[in-house]
C-alpha cells in the first residue's frame, strides 16, 4: 500500500516509492543519500508537528513533517 | 606556495584533519561579500610548507541553496593546487557522489578515506587499492581524529600537487554522455576559462539546471540557449523525467556501482548502541528533560564558574586602580586616560577568563560529541513557529548569561539567514548585566511580579520580532532535513584548538573596541562633556521617553557595558534612592528601554564579525527602534487609563 512517510509509525520499515515536489526537495534528499527505491526505517515518528527521525542506509536523518508528506513510501510488511 | 583545499561532506572529520596539522595561527576568514567563513593556515609538516584551506562541508557541488555554493566558488575561482577529498568511509556510497563531481573539475586530487574504524565497526570492508584504480587518484585511509595516516596523506597530497596529475573521468550511460559532449562542443573556450571549470562540468551543471551556470551562459552566449535547451530536453524525453533528476540518478547509480566494486558489507550481528542511546536522547518526553538538563548544566557551569572567578579578579583590578590613584595626580588628564585604559582592559579579562573560556570549552564539547544536531531536532517544532532553526535555542539560552558567547555560538547555524535573525533576537535577551538592572530598579522599587512580567514581555517581543524578521526574510526550503551524525569521542587537542580559535577572535575583535570605548568615555568625563551629551540626547530622553534629562549619559555608558548603566545612574542622579528622582512609571520606561536598546560594544564587535557590518548596523537600528516603541507604549498606555 502506498502512503506518505509522515503516516508511518515507530519501527515501520518502508521502501521509498517516489519523491513528490520539485528540484529543491529532490536535491536536498539526494544529498543525504535518500533516493527512490531506498529502504527507510522510522526510528521515532513526529510528535505535535515536530520532525521525525528516520534511518536510510545506516544514516540517521531528522525530517520535518512538511518534507515527509512529500515522500511516497510503500510499507514493507 | 602550494595551496591545499580540504573538501568533504559535513561530519566527515574534515575539521579534525585540519586541526591535526594546522598551526595555532590558523585564520578564520570570510568569503568575500558573505559572512560564511573558512579556516586557513600555513602548515609546516616534515619540512614541507603549504597553505591549508578548510572549506565548509558540502554534500554536492550543486545545490538549490546559494550559500552552500561558496565552497564551489572557491574551488572554481581560486583553483587550489590540489584537493583533498575527505570521505567518511562509513557512508562511502553517498560520499562518492561528491567525489565524482570533484573529478569533473580536473584539479589534482587525493582521496582521504577517513573514519576507517567506523566503517569497520559497521562491517564495511573497502579495497583501497581498487578504489584508487577506479578513480585514478591516490586513496589514503586515515583515522584523522587519532592522527593515523595523516603524515602519509599530506606527503601524497604534495606529490600529487607537484605532478599535477588529474583523476579519471567516470562516464555515465551512453545517451547521457552524448548529450554532455554535445553541449560541451557548443561552449566556447573563453567561457570555459572564465568559469574556472571544465567543459564537462559546465555541461553537467547546465543539465542539472544550476541557476548560476544557466545565468552565466545566458548572459555571455544567449544565442546558444535554444540549442542547449533542445539537448537538455532530449535527456528528459528519453528518461521520462526532468534532466536534473536524470543526472542525479545517473550519478547515484555510478556511485553505487563503484561502491559495489570496491566494498564488501558484512551483516552486523548486534544492534548499534548509538540507535539505542538516541531512542532516549531524542525521546518525545525524556529528550526534552535531558535537553533542559544539559542546557541548564552548561549555563550553571559557565556562570557559576564565572562568578567564582570574577570576584577575586575584580578585587585584583580594584587594587590596580587604587594603586594608580595613589601614584598619579588625581583629576589629571593622565589619570583619566589610565583609568579608561585599565577599565577597558580589565573589562575584557572580566569577560574572557571567567565566562568565555568555560563556555567555549562546553560548546565545543557539545559540538564534538554530536549533541547539537539532536538539540536542533528536538527544538525544531517550537523554533519553527518563529521561523527559525532548532539549533537557535543554544545562543538564546546563553544570551541570558552574556550576549558575547551567544553571538559566537551563532556560528553553529549554517545558513546566513538563520544566523542573521538569531543574532538580532539574541541581543535582545537580558544578559546577566541587564538582569541586575531589572532587579535593582523594577524588582526593588516595583516588586518582583513586575520584574518577572518584564521577562515575559521580553520573550513575547522576541517571538514577535522573530516572526516579523522571518517574514521579511522568508525561508525558501520547505522544512527540516538534517543529518544526525554518529556520536564521536572528542579529543583534547581538537577541543583546545577550537576553543583557542574562537577565543582569539574575541581578543582581536571585541577587546580593542572595549578599550577604545572606555578611553573615550573617560575623556568625556574629564572634559565634562556629559552635559552636552545629555543635551543632545534630551529630545529622545525627555521629550519622547519622559525621563529626567540627566539619565542620557547613563545610556551611553550602557553601550560600553550594560552594568555601567546602573552605576552611572547613581552618579548622574546624585542619589542611590531612585524613587526620589524618578516615578515608578519612569523607572519602568527606563528599564524597558535599557532592556532592548543597542547591544553593548563587545556584543556589537562580535555581531560585526559574525553577521557583517550591515547586519550589525541593522541590529543597532532595529533594537533601538524597538526599544523606543516599547518604552513609548509604556509611557502612553498608563496615560490613557
Amino acid at each position: 500500500m502506498i502512503t506518505t512517510l509522515d503516516h508511518l509509525k515507530d519501527g515501520d520499515i518502508a521502501t521509498i516509492h517516489d519523491i513528490l515536489g520539485g528540484h529543491g526537495i529532490r536535491h536536498r534528499l539526494n544529498h543525504l543519500g535518500i533516493h527512490p527505491r531506498d529502504q527507510v526505517e522510522v526510528i521515532r515518528s513526529g510528535y505535535l508537528g515536530g520532525p521525525m527521525l528516520i534511518k536510510v542506509h545506516d544514516i540517521q536523518v531528522g525530517i520535518g513533517q512538511g518534507m515527509a508528506k512529500k515522500i511516497e513510501v510503500e510499507v514493507v510488511p | 606556495m602550494i595551496r591545499v583545499a580540504l573538501v568533504g561532506q559535513p561530519n566527515c572529520g574534515k575539521s579534525a584533519l585540519f586541526n591535526s596539522v594546522a598551526g595555532y595561527k590558523a585564520m578564520v576568514s570570510n568569503f568575500p561579500g558573505t559572512t560564511i567563513e573558512y579556516l586557513s593556515s600555513h602548515v609546516l609538516l616534515n619540512g614541507d610548507r603549504f597553505d591549508l584551506i578548510d572549506l565548509p562541508g558540502i554534500y554536492s557541488l550543486s545545490s538549490p541553496e546559494s550559500e552552500e555554493l561558496v565552497s564551489r566558488d572557491y574551488l572554481l575561482r581560486k583553483r587550489p593546487d590540489v584537493i583533498i577529498n575527505i570521505m567518511d568511509a562509513s557512508v562511502l556510497s553517498r560520499s562518492l557522489e561528491l567525489t565524482l563531481e570533484l573529478l569533473d573539475l580536473q584539479i589534482p586530487m587525493v582521496v582521504c578515506l577517513n573514519m576507517m574504524d567506523e566503517a569497520q565497526k559497521k562491517g564495511i570492508q573497502i579495497d583501497v587499492e581498487h578504489l584508487s584504480q577506479d578513480l585514478g587518484v591516490p586513496v589514503i585511509p586515515t583515522i584523522a581524529i587519532r592522527g593515523a595516516g595523516v603524515t602519509e596523506l599530506f606527503k601524497t597530497t604534495l606529490d600529487t600537487a607537484r605532478s599535477k596529475s588529474h583523476g579519471k573521468i567516470l562516464n555515465f550511460s551512453k545517451d547521457v554522455e552524448e548529450v554532455i559532449s554535445g553541449i560541451g562542443s557548443l561552449i566556447h573556450d573563453a567561457f570555459v576559462k572564465n568559469t574556472g571549470s571544465s567543459r564537462r562540468f559546465i555541461s553537467l551543471k547546465f543539465l542539472e539546471q544550476d541557476k548560476e551556470f544557466e545565468d552565466q551562459i545566458f548572459k555571455s552566449v544567449p544565442a546558444l540557449m535554444p540549442s542547449l535547451d533542445k539537448l537538455r530536453q532530449e535527456i528528459s524525453d528519453c528518461r521520462g523525467k526532468p534532466a536534473d533528476i536524470a543526472i542525479l540518478s545517473e550519478r547515484h547509480a555510478l556511485a553505487m556501482n563503484l561502491f559495489e566494486h570496491v566494498a564488501k558489507v558484512r551483516q552486523r550481528k548486534k544492534v548499534s548502541v548509538r540507535m539505542q542511546v538516541d531512542k532516549y536522547i531524542m525521546h518525545p518526553v525524556l529528550g526534552y528533560v535531558l535537553l533542559v538538563g544539559i542546557l541548564f548544566g552548561l549555563f550553571t557551569l559557565v556562570f557559576g564558574f564565572g562568578k567564582e572567578l570574577e570576584t577575586p579578579l575584580l578585587a585584583q583590578f580594584e587594587k590596580w586602580a587604587l594603586y594608580l590613584n595613589q601614584h598619579v595626580e588625581k583629576g589629571s588628564l593622565f589619570s583619566f586616560i589610565m583609568n579608561g585604559l585599565i577599565q577597558g582592559f580589565t573589562g575584557g579579562i572580566g569577560i574572557v577568563l571567567p565566562y568565555l573560556i568555560p563556555f567555549l570549552i562546553g560548546l565545543s564539547l557539545l559540538e564534538d560529541i554530536g549533541y547539537l544536531p539532536r538539540a536542533a531536532f528536538l527544538m525544531d517544532a517550537i523554533m519553527h513557529r518563529i521561523g527559525l532553526h532548532g539549533k537557535s535555542i543554544i545562543p538564546f539560552v546563553l544570551s541570558y548569561g552574556c550576549n558575547v558567547p551567544a553571538i559566537m555560538a551563532i556560528r553553529i547555524l549554517e545558513k546566513p539567514r538563520d544566523r542573521y535573525i538569531t543574532a538580532i533576537l539574541a541581543t535582545m535577551i537580558p544578559c546577566a548585566a541587564r538582569t541586575t538592572i531589572i532587579f535593582a530598579l523594577i524588582g526593588f522599587y516595583l516588586g518582583p511580579v513586575y520584574a518577572l512580567s518584564l521577562y515575559l514581555l521580553n520573550i513575547i517581543v522576541i517571538a514577535a520580532a522573530g516572526k516579523v524578521l522571518s517574514l521579511l526574510m522568508p525561508e525558501p526550503s520547505p522544512g527540516l532535513v538534517l543529518e544526525i551524525p554518529s556520536y564521536r569521542l572528542p579529543t583534547l587537542s581538537a577541543l583546545c584548538k577550537k576553543t583557542w580559535f574562537r577565543l582569539r577572535e574575541f581578543i582581536v575583535i571585541a577587546w580593542p573596541l572595549l578599550i577604545v570605548g572606555s578611553l573615550i568615555l573617560s575623556l568625556l568625563e574629564y572634559f565634562k562633556l556629559s552635559g552636552i551629551i545629555n543635551g543632545l540626547l534630551s529630545p529622545l530622553v525627555s521629550s519622547v521617553l519622559g525621563l529626567p534629562e540627566a539619565v542620557g549619559i547613563t545610556l551611553i555608558f550602557g553601550i560600553l557595558r550594560k552594568e555601567l548603566t546602573l552605576i552611572m545612574l547613581v552618579q548622574a542622579l546624585g542619589t542611590s534612592d531612585f524613587s526620589v528622582v524618578m516615578t515608578n512609571a519612569q523607572m519602568l520606561i527606563f528599564t524597558v528601554f535599557t532592556l532592548f536598546y543597542v547591544p553593548c560594544l563587545a556584543t556589537l564587535g562580535m555581531l560585526r564579525s559574525v553577521i557583517g557590518t550591515r547586519g550589525m548596523l541593522f541590529a543597532l537600528i532595529f533594537t533601538t527602534g524597538l526599544a523606543v516603541l516599547i518604552a513609548l507604549f509604556f509611557r502612553l498606555v498608563p496615560a490613557i487609563f
